[in-house]
């Protein structure tokens, strides 16, 4: 029972597409036109003029940005395999005993309900070596004097740290779903199969844990890959540029040194990045979940 | 290979008791089905034995050993679940495997076990596809093949056939009763289908509201029911029940239906019943024939009766005619056309006729010559 409409339904997403066009599309092109042109307020007389790829030579030979992009990779390449794994090790511990789930799931959406800006301040104000409880307690026992923001070194861990307690609950809570929504048969025949605790973990849930596993890489890379507000709010980017993560680099040339061409290619590239990051975790999801089922 | 030995047995859950004191003793290599309505109890006594529930009380034996502290994997069974619980993610041969790889077994001797299980069950051709591109029946055939390749003890079934169409369902049960034959192994099988109780087992375990009414072989407790309830619950249609009383009359004891509607008190059963005695009559459609149609009863009864209602199935036809107050069904082999209100008469099997005492159910046992 098809009716036909005419342009075959088409009018009924234009209300949504003129939306889309309007806020993502028309900024995203006006930025791409800043990017080919000489746009900054230190030198406003040169403002307007067309460079060509100028802007995007000067970012691929900048070591800042350089910089940024190596900050942004290391604090996802810790901050990621601690989350999954601590996630799924608490998923699959709460599945074991389901009274646990009642007293630990409103601790865990604490710090998922929270704002970046909110659990930024919370940790720097905790952190703070004068008067931060946290960062008392540290200075005291002689770990941190300078607080954690401090140095360089402790900074860094100190944001993936942020990140991992940020985060970590979100995987647990996916995970622990997508555990409790299976199939209850295959451990059974397991059981009787003579299967261990491990084994089942191993052989049963882990390759049936393995889409949702994709689906929460995907989410988790891009949005640690876009992390600005927590961290720009604890160190902005400091000490140096120890945390100078490549969101954190792409502020500073656009709002803080008012470079706006040359941001705008920055904002550019890194759009490039995660476009490109995204669609090969796609594609390998789709390989490794296409071989199989 | 094993005897199963279930003393006391009992499951408790909360208030509610799901299974009362069950005691049996299941043979080497017999085939022995647990049948019931749903919630008697019967998969819960499996799972007891699998070792999927904790036993209440009581004690079973596998072998010749206590088992209730072992978990599922020390006592050497295998399952074959209702809705095959194949693991997803993994081949046929995957599937097959598993539990030999768990029990590292060398990859040469599991290469053999799962050819030769793939062979019994002819699932060769599908050994490398995944179970979500198979059928049904397929599907079914592969969680057999998971549990004959471990060469259990005992075999437990838990409804295999309930997913399955009806087609299927004949087809599967053959492959079963077939494979029994081929594999000797003990085998629990549960089910609510009294059909394939009565087709596979050797015995048969019929169970209400936690506790067993009656065990006994198919001939058995179709001929010589222990109570009401596995009357009415074996055999298709079920058994045609009356209340009556046992009265007095010239020619001897009679069955008084109402004031109009008797029928003799079969000599078997003559001196185990006393006048006022209140009872319920079972005679099974059977018994109840329309005369010239099969073999004249021994010991019968006759009368005539309107047919109400004509079910036409192939080689029989059932027949539903009043029967004094209430109506029965009463069963026509070689059947002729017959119409809606048309009147016969009716030959009643009185050999075949069941007593039950009316307040506690239980069948009363006569005496044969």
């Amino acid at each position: 029972m098809t009716r036909k409409t005419p342009w075959g339904g088409w009018q009924w997403l234009v209300p949504m597409m003129a939306f889309l066009l309007i806020i993502e599309l028309w900024p995203f092109l006006v930025m791409l036109d800043q990017s080919v042109h000489y746009l900054s307020y230190t030198q406003p007389g040169k403002n307007g003029q067309f460079i060509g790829l100028d802007n995007y030579r000067k970012a691929v030979f900048d070591d800042d940005l350089f910089h940024g992009v190596s900050v942004t990779l290391l604090y996802m390449l810790i901050a990621l395999p601690v989350e999954f794994v601590a996630g799924l090790a608490l998923a699959v511990l709460i599945s074991y005993h389901m009274v646990l789930k009642r007293i630990v799931m409103p601790l865990l959406l604490i710090p998922m309900v929270l704002a970046p800006v909110v659990v930024g301040l919370v940790a720097r104000l905790n952190l703070n070596p004068d008067f931060g409880l946290l960062g008392i307690m540290l200075r005291e026992l002689g770990i941190a004097p300078e607080g954690l923001l401090g140095t360089p070194f402790n900074a860094f861990l100190t944001i993936v740290a942020v990140d991992i307690w940020q985060w970590t609950p979100f995987v647990t809570m996916i995970f622990l779903a997508a555990i409790i929504g299976m199939p209850r048969e295959p451990y059974e025949a397991a059981v009787v199969d003579g299967a261990s605790r491990w084994h089942m973990f191993r052989r049963i849930t882990l390759p049936m844990l393995q889409p949702i596993i994709g689906v929460v890489l995907l989410l988790r890379l891009t949005d640690a890959f876009k992390v600005f507000d927590q961290v720009f709010i604890m160190t902005g980017g400091g000490p140096g540029a120890a945390t100078e993560l490549l969101t954190i680099f792409a502020y500073k040339v656009n709002f803080a040194y008012w470079n706006l061409g040359y941001g705008s290619a920055v904002v550019a590239l890194l759009f490039f990045i995660s476009f490109v990051m995204t669609f090969t975790v796609m594609k390998l999801i789709n390989r490794m979940s296409g071989g199989k089922t | 290979m094993a005897k199963v030995r279930l003393e006391n047995v009992s499951k408790v859950y909360g208030d509610v008791v799901a299974v009362r004191d069950i005691e049996l003793e299941i043979d080497h290599n017999e085939f022995v089905v647990l049948v019931g309505p749903s919630g008697c109890g019967k998969s819960t006594t499996l799972r007891m034995i699998a070792g999927l529930e904790e036993i209440s009380g009581g004690r079973i034996h596998i072998g010749d050993r206590v088992v209730n502290d072992e978990p599922p994997r020390m006592r050497n069974v295998a399952m074959v679940f209702q809705n095959y619980a194949l693991y997803p993610h993994m081949s046929v041969r995957e599937n097959l495997a598993f539990g030999l790889t768990l029990a590292r077994m060398p990859r040469r001797e599991i290469d053999l076990k799962v050819a030769e299980a793939a062979d019994i069950l002819g699932l060769d051709e599908l050994l490398d596809r995944q179970p979500a591109q198979l059928s049904g029946g397929e599907r079914q055939r592969v969680a057999m093949g998971r549990a004959i390749v471990r060469h259990p003890d005992v075999f437990l079934f838990d409804e295999p056939l309930s997913n399955l169409d009806a087609q299927l369902r004949t087809q599967m049960r053959t492959e079963i009763k077939r494979l029994h034959r081929k594999v000797k192994t003990t085998v629990v099988y549960v089910t609510h289908d009294q059909v394939e109780a009565m087709t596979l087992a050797d015995r048969v375990v019929i169970m209400r509201a936690g506790k067993v009414e009656q065990i006994g072989t198919p001939d058995d407790i179709f001929h010589n029911p222990a109570n009401t309830f596995v009357a009415r619950f074996i055999g298709s249609p079920p058994m045609n029940m009356f209340d009556g009383v046992v009265a007095d009359a010239a020619d001897g004891k009679v069955l008084r239906v109402d004031s109009d509607w008797q029928l003799p008190v079969p000599s078997y059963l003559a001196t185990r019943v006393e006048t006022g005695h209140e009872v319920v009559i079972g005679l099974r459609a059977d018994d109840i024939t329309p005369r010239g149609h099969g073999v004249p009863p021994r010991e019968g009864a006759v009368f005539e009766s309107t047919v109400n209602i004509v079910e036409p199935l192939g080689s029989e036809t059932l027949l539903f005619v009043n029967f004094g107050p209430s109506e029965t069904i009463a069963k026509m082999v070689r059947p002729r056309r017959v119409h809606e209100g048309e009147t016969l008469s009716f030959d009643v099997n009185l050999e075949e006729l069941k007593l039950f005492d009316r307040s506690s159910g239980q069948a009363i046992e006569g005496v044969r010559a």
